[in-house]
């Protein structure tokens, strides 16, 4: 679950995000959508708790993200957050099968060298697991990516233009992929995209428009 | 994975700048390494050797000329004095012992010293094979003296001319028999091939007679005090046997080792040594009877205690350039390590913003930058350090060729702990501004610009 109450952010004095109060449910599904610069990504950032808003309140799977210090609320995000980056972002001097034992090295979770193997299998790239990622297709990017968020089965998975990039088929494949993740984690699901080819996929939508909801 | 582990990484993937940072350092650390190392050992060999001796007496001239050719064996003498002027000092309330040494030959590069067996005794020598001679034209070698030239209990072999070996004349009529051998002490004794004094002026006895002799290169009979104004020389001169065979032409103690040597420890008659080492019977003898020899008397006395002093003094100048141009190589390393670490900062932004919302802590972040410039810093300690017991292994095998001055196990040193640590620290430090980059990246406007 992820709910945002009077939520304001902005960048010196122009600001980026005005949310008076927006919620997804537990296991649900979001689509955040808008054109560039609407706050899409600022608002996956504050939900991540990478960035600290200028008033109002953050709760992700019951915590108020402001209540934590600093390295717990690090901490809170390598656990419960699972965050697909537009740009993957695959360290390249760790192996694909590094890449993922990363994320729960860093979130402080124990090793669990099978797990990181299965979702490698679940997701279809276990054979490339030495593989550096420069190496690897965009395809096979993408779900290196996505198994690096989803490895600690976090109950929250945040993607931002997960599919802003690729042709309708991969699109199609892509967004699948996702919310099957998430349906099996029991995971909410906020994706941010300006892809309209995702809009009819999702029960939920947050419609931005200028830092705040569309009328 | 930890921090350490995931630098290396990081490391690995720019290796050109890390290679030329660990180099410098290297070469910094090697270069401070190596002047520790020379500076202990020289310290310590110089010590060992003098040990024991207050005083050297000789011709006059340079004190520490004087120093260095009769403790160390590392220069020519500064000419030869005679017996009886040494006698007075030798008697002198104040004086407890004296060691008289002849030099002027050598064989195969190591010199050949007529002394008495106080010398052996002074360095605590041991024989390992053999004894230690009783007559005249017998001769025991120190255990590298022995090694280098290959001589063993009942060889026979010739001197030459001059301290540097082979240069000289060779005494082809007056060979010289080993009679022993010593283990080896860790002293100049090692490097030295000892007779009698006796044999000296019997070698050179016939150069007295016909006035030809090269100066301070043997030890002539009825000598005056300071007449081998060029000791040392290499000059060509014929020994022939002396008249009345092997009998000194200076006195009656020919007859073997310590033979008719005085109370005091010093041979009967008036011929020539090269030197007398002296041992205080008090130190208040330090603060007058050096100054009675040089106001008094003809001869010099010279303190090895000061003239190491004083040669460390001038050495230490050069010592001194060393080290700083070691400070600035290991500054320059330390620059070098700045700037590498601060562009990589920028190249490993994304990675770095990764890694925190993957839940890195801003403090993990700081440890992982930190760990990449110790891991670096401790390297090129490692690698100097390295380097510099190398340089120091090649410049010992150098000087034991050169037969000059020996040198230990240039072992480790304990002030090389304090290098090593200094070179992590200086990495360290030079990492320090480059980390807090790091720890204060803004997660989220680096995942915000465009790759």
């Amino acid at each position: 679950m992820v709910e945002v109450e009077a939520l304001e952010h902005g960048f010196g004095l122009r600001p980026v995000l005005d949310l008076p109060s927006w919620r997804v449910g537990t296991g649900e599904h979001c689509l955040v959508v808008g054109p560039s610069g609407s706050g899409k990504s600022t608002l996956l950032h504050l939900l991540a708790g990478v960035a600290a808003p200028r008033a109002g309140t953050v709760r992700v799977a019951g915590q108020d993200l402001a209540a934590l210090t600093p390295s717990a609320r690090d901490r809170f995000r390598g656990r419960t957050v699972g965050l697909l980056l537009q740009t993957f972002h695959l360290l390249d001097t760790l192996n694909v099968f590094d890449n993922v034992r990363l994320a729960r090295r860093l979130a402080g979770l124990p090793e669990d060298r099978a797990r990181c193997r299965e979702v490698l299998e679940a997701l279809g790239v276990a054979e490339v697991a030495r593989a550096r990622p420069s190496t690897l297709s965009h395809g096979q990017a993408q779900r290196v990516a996505l198994a690096r968020a989803v490895v600690n089965r976090p109950p929250v998975i945040l993607a931002d233009e997960p599919t802003s990039s690729l042709d309708d088929e991969s699109c199609e494949r892509v967004a699948a992929l996702i919310e099957a993740e998430a349906a099996r984690h029991g995971a909410t699901l906020v994706v941010a995209t300006h892809d309209s080819r995702l809009h009819g996929r999702f029960e939920r939508r947050l419609v931005l428009d200028a830092g705040g909801p569309a009328a | 994975m930890n921090a350490l582990a995931l630098g290396l990484r990081a490391i690995a993937r720019r290796p050109l700048p890390a290679v030329l940072t660990v180099l410098l350092l290297t070469l910094g650390i090697a270069m401070v390494i190596t002047l520790l190392l020379f500076q202990r050992e020289l310290e310590d060999r110089l010590g060992r050797d003098a040990r024991g001796i207050d005083l050297v007496v000789g011709a006059k001239g340079s004190g520490l000329q004087l120093v260095l050719s009769s403790v160390f064996h590392i220069d020519v003498p500064t000419g030869n004095v005679g017996l009886a002027e040494l006698r007075a000092i030798a008697r002198h309330p104040m004086t407890a012992g004296v060691i008289p040494l002849s030099l002027g030959d050598a064989y195969r590069g190591f010199r050949i010293v007529g002394t008495s067996h106080d010398y052996v005794r002074h360095y605590s020598g041991e024989l390992a094979e053999g004894r230690l001679w009783e007559r005249s034209m017998e001769a025991v070698a120190g255990a590298r003296a022995a090694r280098g030239a290959g001589l063993r209990a009942g060889d026979s072999f010739v001197g030459s001319h001059g301290l540097e070996g082979e240069s000289g004349f060779h005494h082809g009529d007056h060979p010289y028999r080993v009679v022993g051998v010593l283990k080896g002490t860790g002293t100049v004794l090692d490097r030295l091939i000892l007779v009698d004094s006796a044999s000296v002026w019997e070698v050179h006895a016939v150069h007295g007679a016909s006035g030809t002799a090269p100066a301070g290169s043997g030890l002539q009979a009825g000598r005056s005090v300071g007449s081998g104004a060029g000791a040392g020389d290499t000059g060509r001169g014929r020994h022939d046997d002396p008249p009345g065979g092997a009998e000194p032409a200076g006195g009656s103690q020919a007859g073997g080792a310590d033979e008719g040597a005085g109370r005091h420890g010093l041979p009967s008659g008036d011929a020539e040594v090269t030197a007398m080492l002296v041992r205080y019977r008090t130190p208040l003898a330090a603060i007058t009877l050096p100054r009675a020899i040089n106001s008094g008397t003809a001869l010099q006395a010279a303190s090895p205690a000061q003239e190491i002093a004083r040669l460390f003094h001038l050495v230490g100048t050069g010592l001194d350039a060393f080290r700083a141009f070691a400070g600035v190589l290991i500054a320059a390393s330390a620059l070098s390590l700045f700037i590498s670490l601060w562009h990589a900062m920028h190249e490993q932004r994304y990675d770095l913003a990764v890694m925190r919302t993957l839940g890195a802590s801003r403090g993990r972040i700081l440890r992982f930058v930190l760990a990449q410039g110790a891991a670096l810093g401790a390297a090129g300690a490692v690698l100097g350090t390295a380097l510099g017991h190398g340089v120091g292994w090649l410049v010992r095998e150098w000087l034991e060729r050169s037969r000059s001055l020996s040198m230990g196990g240039l072992g480790w040193a304990p002030e090389e702990g304090i290098v090593l640590a200094g070179a992590v620290l200086i990495a360290l430090a030079a990492s320090a501004v480059p980390a807090v980059r790091a720890y204060r990246l803004d997660v989220a406007a680096v995942l915000s610009e465009r790759r």
